[in-house]
């Protein structure tokens, strides 16, 4: 598209878009290789998807396994990688992930205040080739918010009750997913009480702080609409702020930073199979990034792709006025619980990834026009609800009205609309598969995975008997991290359009993008490795284009 | 343990006060955050609020009780979180101040359970919004009632709800809210 525009209200030579990980590392990297840059966000908060997140990023060879007695290879990443991609991503993008990635994170914990320490939890295939036991994932140390001033208000807060622990002090060190009571509440209250933050958070504190440092402006509340082309380059963009349309100048290009489309109910219906009732991101999340991309002629893959995470709703619970999805952990994990599906079946590994767990969910009946695995429930037993943490209520609370319970099963299943014959017939053998110490249908608890997200002090992490009343239903709700399918890039971080060329002044990183993990999900930190290494290259590639431009 | 105290001068004058604050009714409708409340006998009520924080907010339901009337003075009252592990008591107090009237209220909880440590640390803040927010309300209520020349208007019987607190309640305020 031609835009005649020449007066600018802003110019930079690298204009960023989305104040998330990807986006504030292509800011940070734009401006250390020479080019004056901008960021412009469209809320008054920092931090987009990011910051609610967990804050986990997979790093395959970073610098940080080895003081886990953890070890990696290229090889091994590689063959993972490609594993998991399934054939449906050029090879030459995940060799850039896996040859890139590790150094991305050496730069910023040489040149921001953050720092990085690996995790103990294992890759999501653990048994597939390539895959590892732990080291992978890392995540921020705990940040100190105060050093960001008056920008410490401007922090995008959690969704939840989060607590500022990290995920390996949470999980690793203590049993947060089943008894969250063992946290060290003492050490989260001081770090409340001193602004000290943790996870996502402390990932865009610390990069929030790297991009302050550089005096590189930030123009909040300001929304980018559409960019401003010249003879088949991007030379700008347009944005509104407070009514006003803004048209600003990058030389060098414009750096998509904006995140998915799963707020946006006509995109998610053009592109997704399923269904995705209530993302857990921020409901900005509208595929601003993806509409102006396609807008330029931008190629797209990987469109029938989310990062899937089944959830857990609290009625009444809202982020920014929308209903708040939570994760369900100990909930389809742990023991004595299992997933039906209204016919009273069981349909999943419960303690599988949460992707691949999400996935079942686009199933669908080939008899009608039905998903076969919607509605859902989490079944459990009295044995739970006397151990474990069920959404926010702890084993000494009341019952939470919004759940139903029941004597028996079969007065629980007419309550919520299942079928009780199927219901009782897969508890029974359930149960049977208990005793024995195998789940023979699904394989819950076969895997190395599935055990470490399982109950360590239990006989069996993952399976215990379904037996002692009250009987409970929880109901499961599709949601997910984003989605993970958008313009096409190359290894440079440039959007290329449906020829293979680069779109000229045009680059993308995070979830605007086609993921290069295609259908796949590498491990803790699968959205977070690959966005920020994008965007570690779309900021270099992007001011080396400025320099070329000038 | 969590406490607050607010001091506020009304122009309204004592008898209107205390006509105000011994329906507890009208208390719950200067909850910020206030969904809905139910009125169980002339004592006692369930009141559902959602807590503000920040972009996170939430339903808390709490049972309250009235321990004492002192008319026209004072009212002495105790909570309890219906599914959260809380509780408090709390006082309210007017004396004829000139025309008007002056007001002290104080209100202490503490959240229990096995998270109470950083329940109370996220809840410390919270109170502070809420005290000030229900204060302001109060006020304002008050000196509406003070200033309107019209009786208070006989209300319709509502439509049989289902329970402020229950499953279908909340899910109804729920709706209500988006």
């Amino acid at each position: 598209m031609t835009n005649e525009t020449r007066q600018w209200d802003h110019e930079a030579d690298v204009v960023v878009v989305g104040t998330g990980a990807a986006g504030m590392t292509a800011a940070i990297l734009a401006h250390d290789h020479g080019a004056k840059v901008l960021v412009i966000e469209r809320t008054d908060q920092i931090g987009g998807t990011t910051a609610v997140s967990g804050g986990g990023i997979w790093i395959p060879m970073n610098n940080h396994l080895y003081e886990i007695d953890a070890d990696d290879s290229r090889e091994e990443a590689l063959a993972y990688c490609k594993a998991l991609a399934m054939g449906r991503v050029d090879e030459e993008l995940i060799t850039t992930f896996v040859d890139t990635a590790a150094k991305m994170i050496r730069y910023l914990e040489d040149r921001t205040p953050l720092k990085f320490a690996a995790m103990t939890a294992p890759d999501y295939h653990p048994e597939i080739e390539g895959g590892k036991l732990k080291g992978r994932s890392i995540e921020p140390d705990p940040f100190d918010t105060n050093s960001l001033g008056e920008w410490q208000s401007k922090l995008r807060l959690p969704g939840a009750f989060s607590l500022p622990i990290t995920r390996q002090e949470a999980f690793g060190a203590f049993d947060a997913f089943y008894r969250p009571w063992l946290i060290p509440q003492d050490l989260a209250v001081e770090r409340m009480e001193k602004g000290v933050v943790t996870l996502g958070q402390a990932l865009v504190a610390g990069l929030l702080k790297g991009v302050l440092d550089r005096g590189i402006p930030i123009l909040l509340e300001t929304r980018a609409r559409q960019l401003i082309t010249e003879e088949r380059t991007v030379i700008g963009i347009q944005a509104e702020q407070g009514g006003a349309r803004l048209h600003i100048k990058a030389k060098g290009g414009i750096v998509l930073a904006t995140a998915g489309f799963e707020w946006n109910e006509k995109l998610k219906a053009q592109y997704l199979p399923g269904v995705i009732e209530n993302p857990n991101t921020p409901p900005f999340n509208e595929g601003d990034g993806l509409l102006m991309a396609m807008e330029v002629g931008a190629d797209l893959a990987n469109m029938n792709e989310a990062w899937h995470f089944p959830s857990l709703m609290i009625p009444g619970e809202t982020y920014e006025e929308r209903p708040l999805s939570r994760a369900i952990l100990a909930e389809r994990n742990g023991p004595h619980v299992i997933w039906v599906n209204a016919r009273g079946q069981r349909f999943v590994n419960e303690a599988a990834n949460y992707n691949s767990v999400g996935k079942t969910f686009l199933s669908m009946d080939t008899d009608a026009p039905r998903f076969s695995n919607l509605p859902a429930w989490a079944i459990l037993d009295s044995q739970y609800r006397e151990r474990y943490v069920l959404g926010t209520t702890m084993p000494e609370d009341p019952d939470p009205e919004w759940i139903p319970r029941a004597d028996t099963l079969q007065e629980l299943a007419e309550k919520v609309g299942i079928d009780p014959i199927g219901l009782q017939k897969t508890v029974d053998r359930w149960n049977t598969m208990v005793h024995h110490g195998e789940d023979s249908d699904f394989g819950k608890g076969n895997s190395i995975f599935d055990r470490f997200q399982g109950d360590r002090e239990a006989p069996n992490p993952n399976m215990g008997t379904i037996e002692k009343a009250p009987f409970y239903a929880v109901p499961v709700h599709t949601g997910a991290l984003g989605t993970k399918g958008g313009p096409k890039t190359n290894s440079m971080a440039q959007v290329i359009d449906v020829r293979g060329n680069p779109i000229a002044g045009l680059y993308a990183a995070g979830n605007v993008t086609a993921s290069i993990t295609g259908p796949g999900y590498y491990g803790r930190g699968s959205t977070l490795g690959p966005a920020m290494t994008w965007g570690y290259i779309a900021g270099i590639c992007a001011a080396d284009n400025a320099k070329q431009r000038a | 343990m969590l406490s607050a105290k607010r001091e506020l001068s009304v122009t309204t004058d004592l008898d209107t006060v205390w006509s105000f604050v011994s329906d507890m009714g009208n208390w719950a409708g200067q909850m910020p955050g206030y969904i809905s409340h139910e009125e169980v006998n002339a004592n006692d009520s369930i009141w559902t609020v959602k807590i503000d924080l920040g972009p996170y907010k939430r339903p808390v339901v709490m049972d309250i009780h009235v321990v004492e009337w002192i008319p026209p003075h004072e009212v002495r009252f105790e909570l309890k979180g219906k599914f959260d592990p809380f509780h408090g008591n709390g006082t309210f107090r007017a004396d004829a101040a000139g025309t008007g009237s002056a007001i002290k209220l104080e209100f202490q909880a503490e959240a229990t359970g096995s998270m109470a440590k950083v329940v109370t640390a996220m809840a410390t803040p919270v109170l502070k919004k809420i005290t000030d927010q229900f204060s302001a309300n109060l006020v304002k209520a008050l000196e509406e009632r003070s200033t309107s020349d019209q009786p208070p208007q006989e209300q319709e019987p509502a439509q049989a709800k289902p329970p402020a607190w229950s499953r279908e309640g909340i899910v109804e305020a729920a709706k209500r809210i988006f």
